[in-house]
């Protein structure tokens, strides 16, 4: 069983090198998309427009054998254009109603700008991630496993859009943020794409049994009391440090800290975690489940240093 | 399960035993100090005890209750959260939970005792104990003082204080330096210092009770009227009385006055 980390651990390492084949930079967003497919939850993804966040997600998809799919959050998108629908047929002569999935019916859905979406298709998408399953007219149809909602948002351009109640973004296990590139990987970045016609293809490392059996191992990786604990008392902290937070994390934060710190030494080839791993996770953990007060934005405080001040 | 509990408890207790060593040494060096600094000021060693018990006694709670597995982790950087979170998770025996047990049962087999130990700091406080305890000895026997500082204390305190006062070590050692002792197995030190040379005595006849000079016919010398003898007596032999009937004690001395009484007639 040793060996299985240490296989897991070369796994990733491989995944990770093949997606720098085809993404620059962008690593802890990587591993953390990677950590939530393994911890079966599903993610927030902040971030300007044209960082290659569709591409990252394409190429893991790619590179776990799972199908991929892409939603453009719009005003008028409605429940059935993501979930699916009825349409008539006719088979010798006979018309029928046959359902027709929509593009959620994938393992890895790429929801872009869910902020532009209605709150009625967020409402779609939400029993999505959460029950794993839709409901069109009367009829529950399952969803495919292992399955990844990562929503995307523009932290511009807010006119127009419905932002997520904190209800609703307390169900995604991660706010990852992207960052602009560096000057270095811009310019490989622009070496790069301006010398190559197309992506290169990817051939699957993981396989969708791998991943399930993946998801299995991350719930059992032991955890020591002390670090439960830290968790506890952080997400605590976070409800009682009024001089910065007006609403702090719900004990989701706190599962959802611990499995991700799970799988952070999964795929580091640990089978423990480490005060490390939750220190890291938190940051995403936290990110979109604590509401700064009018003193912390005032100070220009952003939720990342509200963080370190809770884990201090 | 039993493996590696047992493997923990033993490297938890290699742990408290290495500090509770740590903190007799300490206790002893403690206790060192202050015995010095109480010999020094003539006060009693006794007193140098209660500092060591007070550092002691928490020492040793913190070693038997407050002893962790974060303690052992700490030293060990390698075992860092392996030895917690298999402590915790003793009980459980699926195949992750025994990997991590496997590693931490084959961490634990590198672990030495030295790891606990300050071999520099050890050698250090028994150098200490060491040259501590030589000074106590010296002082004690050249009944070194700054100082009577009894008087600084109540009277009934004063006592207790003065108590065993010239050092712990003073009064048992006071022999091996103690020069005034020296003249029963060398002799006076000024009669040392002549050497070979002749010396001529005189006892001066004023001194004594009787002069030597008049002792040429000493049968005839009442001895009684020196004043030298009047508390030496003669009393009866108590077994003599035990051992001895009455009517037959009357018999002897009646035997023994007539023999008294014939041996004068017959000097006359």
């Amino acid at each position: 069983m040793e060996k299985v980390f240490t296989d897991v651990k070369e796994k990733f390492l491989d995944i990770f090198s093949h997606t720098s084949k085809v993404i620059v930079g962008q690593t802890d967003v990587l591993k953390q998309i990677v950590i939530s497919i393994l911890c079966d939850s599903n993610a927030l993804l902040e971030g300007y427009p044209g960082l290659a966040k569709t591409l990252s997600v394409r190429t893991l998809a790619q590179l776990m054998d799972m199908k991929f799919s892409r939603i453009q959050g719009t005003p008028d998108l409605m429940p059935s254009d993501i979930t699916g629908t009825y349409v008539l047929e006719e088979h010798d002569g006979k018309r029928e109603f046959k359902f027709q999935p929509g593009p959620v019916f994938a393992n890895i859905v790429l929801f872009d700008e869910v902020n532009r979406a209605s709150p009625r298709t967020h409402s779609a998408i939400l029993e999505a991630m959460q029950e794993k399953q839709v409901t069109v007219g009367n009829k529950t149809f399952k969803l495919d496993k292992p399955f990844f909602v990562l929503a995307t948002m523009n932290p511009i351009e807010m006119e127009g859009t419905f932002s997520l109640s904190e209800a609703q973004a307390d169900r995604f296990l991660f706010k990852i943020k992207t960052d602009y590139p560096s000057p270095e990987e811009e310019l490989e970045i622009v070496n790069r794409y301006t010398e190559l016609l197309k992506d290169p293809s990817m051939k699957p490392i993981l396989t969708k049994e791998n991943v399930f059996k993946l998801q299995d191992i991350v719930r059992k990786v032991p955890v020591a009391n002390d670090i439960k604990k830290m968790v506890v008392e952080l997400i605590n902290k976070s409800r009682k440090s009024k001089e910065l937070i007006e609403y702090g994390a719900s004990p989701r934060a706190s599962i959802g800290l611990i499995l991700a710190a799970k799988a952070n030494a999964l795929i580091n080839g640990r089978n423990y975690v480490t005060k490390e791993d939750v220190i890291e996770m938190a940051f995403p953990i936290l990110r979109h489940r604590i509401i700064l007060n009018f003193e912390a934005e005032r100070n220009n405080f952003k939720e990342d240093d509200v963080i370190k001040y809770l884990l201090k | 399960m039993d493996n590696i509990t047992d493997a923990l408890k033993e490297v938890r207790r290699s742990l408290v035993l290495t500090r509770l060593f740590n903190r007799f040494t300490n206790t002893v060096l403690i206790f060192l100090v202050f015995a010095l600094i109480l010999t020094i000021f003539k006060l009693s060693w006794k007193f140098a005890l209660i500092p060591p018990i007070i550092y002691l006694l928490p020492g040793i709670y913190n070693a038997f209750i407050k002893t962790s597995y974060k303690d052992v982790e700490d030293i060990v950087p390698d075992l860092e959260w392996q030895l917690r979170t298999a402590a915790d998770n003793a009980e459980k025996q699926d195949e992750i939970v025994k990997s991590l047990k496997n590693l931490v049962l084959k961490n634990v087999k590198n672990i030495r005792s030295s790891f606990f130990f300050d071999e520099k700091s050890l050698v250090y406080k028994l150098v200490a104990i060491g040259c501590l305890s030589f000074i106590i000895v010296l002082i004690g026997s050249f009944h070194v003082n700054f100082g009577d500082f009894k008087g600084i204390f109540p009277t009934g305190f004063v006592n207790k204080l003065g108590k065993g006062a010239g050092g712990i070590f003073g009064e048992n050692f006071a022999g091996v330096f103690d020069r005034k002792n020296d003249r029963d197995i060398y002799g006076e030190e000024s009669v040392v210092e002549l050497g070979n040379e002749e010396i001529n005595l005189q006892i001066t006849p004023e001194n004594s009770l009787f002069d030597p000079s008049n002792l040429n016919n000493i049968e005839n010398y009442d001895f009684t009227q020196s004043g030298v003898l009047n508390d030496i007596g003669a009393s009866p032999d108590q077994s003599y009385e035990d051992r001895i009937k009455k009517e037959e004690q009357e018999l002897i001395k009646t035997y023994l006055n007539k023999l008294a009484e014939y041996s004068n007639k017959k000097k006359q």
